[in-house]
C-alpha cells in the first residue's frame, strides 16, 4: 500500500470511528434528556450514588454526553471530547461492574435512556468497544508530509 | 496540555449551562433531591424477608377481580406470558408509560405488581413509581412470573400476546 493510501485509509477510520462513537453518545443521551426522572431511577438502581444527587446526575451526565460527542466529531476538539468519552466509558464499566458482578443485582442497564438491556457482559463489552473505537479516533489520523518534504525525500532518493 | 485543559472546562460549563436551561424551561425537578422518608425503601436485595403476596392471595384476587395487575417486565416477556388483564409497565420505560397506565387503572383501585422472578429490581421500581403517582394500594407479588410460569395453579390465567 503506498503512503497516499495509508494516509487516507487511516485518516477515513479515524473519522467514522468519531462519527460512530459520537452517533451512539447522542442516541443514547436523548431519551435521558426527555425523561429525566426515569434516568435518574436507572441510576438510583445501581446503588451507588446517594440519593440527593440522583437528579443533579440524570439532568448533567446527558448534556455532557451530546457537547463531549460534538465535540469528538470536530477535529480540532477530538482530544478533548476522546477524555470526557474515554471518563464517561470507565465510569459506566466501574458501575456496571460494581453493580451486576460485584452487589448480583439484577438491573436495567440505563445505557440508552429507555432500553431494555441489563446490566452485565454485554454492557461491558459495548463500553470497551466504545473506548477502542474513540481511541482510533485520536491515534489513528497522521499528518499529511508537506510538499517541501515531499520534494526533499525526492531529491534524496535521486542523490542516491 | 493546557488548552486540553481549558476546552475541557468549557464543555463541561456549556454542558453545564445547557442542563439548567433545560431544566427551566422543561422539567423543572430539584436538582438536590429532598430525603424524607425515614423507613429505607425495600429492594431484591432483601431477599430473606418475606416482602409482597403469596400464589394464593393472588389467585384470589385474580378470580375475585379484585385488584388490578402490573407487569413490570420487559417487552418480549410480557408478550411471550403473562397474567390475564395484566397491564404492561415496565421498569425501563416507567416514566414514559406511566400516563397510559393512570388511563385505564384508576389511583384508588388496588394494584399488585410482579417482575420476572424474587431478584429482579423491576417490580421495585415500578411498585415506588406507582406510590409517587398516587396510587394508594400498590402491593409487590415478589415471586413473580416465576411461580406463575412454574405454578400448575395459574395455567388459566396465562395469556399471550400484547395485552393493554
Amino acid at each position: 500500500m503506498t503512503g497516499g493510501a495509508k494516509w487516507v485509509l487511516r485518516n477515513v477510520t479515524a473519522h467514522l470511528c468519531a462519527i460512530g462513537v459520537a452517533a451512539y453518545f447522542l442516541y443514547a443521551a436523548y431519551p435521558k434528556i426527555e425523561y429525566p426522572r426515569q434516568f435518574a431511577l436507572d441510576i438510583k438502581n445501581y446503588q451507588i450514588l446517594p440519593e440527593q444527587y440522583l437528579n443533579l446526575a440524570a439532568l448533567y451526565l446527558p448534556w455532557v454526553e451530546i457537547v463531549a460527542a460534538a465535540a469528538l466529531i470536530i477535529p480540532k476538539t477530538r482530544r478533548t471530547g476522546a477524555v470526557l468519552i474515554v471518563g464517561m466509558l470507565l465510569m459506566f464499566i466501574f458501575a456496571v461492574s460494581y453493580a451486576a458482578f460485584y452487589k448480583g443485582l439484577d438491573i436495567n442497564c440505563g445505557c440508552t435512556g429507555n432500553d431494555s438491556a441489563k446490566a452485565g457482559w454485554s454492557t461491558i463489552i459495548l463500553d470497551v468497544s466504545l473506548l477502542a473505537a474513540t481511541a482510533g479516533a485520536v491515534y489513528l489520523p497522521v499528518k499529511r508530509k508537506s510538499r517541501v518534504a515531499d520534494y526533499d525525500a525526492f531529491l534524496g532518493g535521486a542523490a542516491k | 496540555m493546557r488548552r486540553d485543559l481549558s476546552t475541557i472546562l468549557a464543555v463541561l460549563l456549556l454542558s453545564c449551562g445547557m442542563a439548567v436551561a433545560a431544566n427551566l424551561g422543561w422539567h423543572n425537578l430539584d436538582w438536590i433531591r429532598r430525603v424524607t422518608h425515614a423507613e429505607p425503601v425495600s429492594t431484591a436485595q432483601d431477599k430473606k424477608s418475606p416482602i409482597g403476596l403469596t400464589a394464593a392471595q393472588v389467585l384470589e384476587h385474580l378470580a375475585n377481580g379484585t385488584a388490578c395487575f402490573v407487569d413490570a417486565r420487559e417487552a418480549h416477556e410480557y408478550t411471550d406470558g403473562h397474567l390475564r388483564g395484566a397491564a404492561h409497565l415496565p421498569a425501563s420505560a416507567v416514566y414514559e408509560k406511566i400516563e397510559d397506565i393512570i388511563a385505564v387503572i384508576s389511583t384508588e383501585e388496588k394494584v399488585i405488581v410482579y417482575c420476572g422472578s424474587r431478584e429482579c429490581e423491576s417490580g421495585h421500581e415500578v411498585a415506588e413509581v406507582l406510590r409517587q403517582y398516587n396510587f394508594i394500594d400498590v402491593e409487590l407479588y415478589a415471586n413473580g412470573w416465576e411461580e406463575i410460569e412454574s405454578s400448575c395453579k395459574f395455567d388459566d390465567c396465562i395469556v399471550e400476546g400484547e395485552g393493554i
